[in-house]
Formats: C-alpha cells, structure tokens, sequence
C-alpha cells in the first residue's frame, strides 16, 4: 500500500464506514453481525478492497 | 426456638432462590422468555492481508442495548500468527489479549459468569503476522438486553450478595 488510499471510506451498500491508514484498516460496525451483505468489500482483505466500489468520505 | 429455626429456614430458602434465579444461563433464558433480552446467534468470516496487515473492528450495541457473550468459538487458519486484543467500553486494560491466536472455544457464561458485557462498544483488533494472508471465522451466541434492565439486575445482585456474604444465622 504506497497510502493513497489512507482516509476514511464508506460502504454505499451498507453505510458501514472504516478508516485506512497504510496496513491497518478499522470497521464501525452498528451491532455484531458482520459483514452485512455478503459482497461488503471492507469484509475482504485489505489487498482485495475494490476501492472503486466504495465511497470516499475523507 | 421453633420460631429461630423458622427464620433460618426462611433465609436459606431466600438464598436458594436467588441463587437459582440469578444463575446465569437461568437468568438469561428468563429475560428471553419475558422479552427483555433478544438472542443472538451470528458468526463471520474474516480475511486478512500479509503481514504486516491490522483489521480493526470496532462493534457498537443498538441504543438502549448491552450486549451478553454466553459463548464464543473462534477458528483459525494457522494457528499462533494471528495478535488478537479486544476491548470492552472504555476499560484500559484488554478483556482478551492473545498475543498468538488459537483456535478455541469459550463459554463465556459457565466459566466467567456475566463477565463479556458490552454495555456501548466493543474494539477488536487482529494483526496478522505472517507472511501469507490469513483468516479468522468467529460464531457467537449471545443476547441484547436491555440496559436500563441489566443496570436495575446488577444492582439487585450486588445487593444480595452483600446481604447474604455476611449473614448470620441465629
């Protein structure tokens, strides 16, 4: 990850939000059931994100 | 006498009841019964990069919830790779610190009675560090209940075991 993609990112599917920073993400997840649709791609390794599925929120 | 060995036969029976009733599965499966808790059975799958690689998670109740671990099994992909630390509310020591993951299971509720209580949020972090990607499935059962309850309940049970931890019988 050379950082572009540091920042804060939304699911547009689910609203679930995360932050990026380098190799470490971080999921908010309203309640214990997770992912919350089967194709959430903050459910997927961090190598995997499709980027350009989700949204940028800062 | 008779009326001594009455009283005492009144406390223990006291003692017994609450004993019964606050046990925890007993008092969970009644706050399911009368609707105050909800259950929740789930589990999830989660994939992690190569090292150096951290997948945070940070779990908040609905409002007006806490959130009751009864039992947990978490699986690994490789056992001793994974860091796991998690969180409770705002405590400042971790509630699992588990610097080389295994798979396992807990019952939260026979061996550490009422002790996985999430009243707001949960922090769960995973590091990988292994040079291969990894993975995680974690199942759970455990129930929402509502806080105003489980705040009013843990009062009355404080409340008892100080009654009855020094009591004395005639």
């Amino acid at each position: 990850m050379d950082g572009k993609n540091d920042g804060k990112w939304r699911c547009p599917v689910c609203q679930v939000g995360a932050d990026i920073e380098g190799r470490k993400i971080h999921v908010y997840v309203t309640g214990h059931i997770w992912p919350l649709h089967f194709d959430c791609e903050f459910a997927k390794d961090l190598d995997h994100i499709d980027f350009s599925k989700l949204e940028r929120v800062s | 006498m008779l009326t001594e060995i009455n009283d005492n036969l009144k406390k223990l029976v006291e003692i017994a009841g609450l004993d019964f009733a606050l046990e925890p599965t007993r008092y969970i499966a009644r706050k399911l019964r009368t609707g105050e808790a909800i259950p929740l059975v789930e589990s999830y799958y989660q994939p992690f990069a190569p090292a150096p690689a951290a997948h945070t998670f940070t779990f908040i109740n609905p409002v007006g919830y806490v959130w009751i671990a009864l039992f947990q099994s978490i699986e690994v992909s490789q056992n001793g790779v994974i860091e796991l630390t998690a969180y409770l509310d705002d405590a400042i020591v971790p509630l699992l610190y588990i610097p080389r993951l295994v798979s396992h299971t807990m019952n939260w509720a026979a061996s550490l009675p009422f002790s996985f209580v999430m009243k707001q949020t949960g922090l769960i972090t995973y590091v990988n560090h292994d040079a291969a990607a990894q993975w995680i499935s974690v199942s759970s059962m455990g129930v929402y209940l509502r806080k105003d309850v489980w705040e009013e309940d843990s009062k009355l049970m404080d409340m008892a075991a100080e009654k009855y931890a020094h009591l004395e019988v005639k």
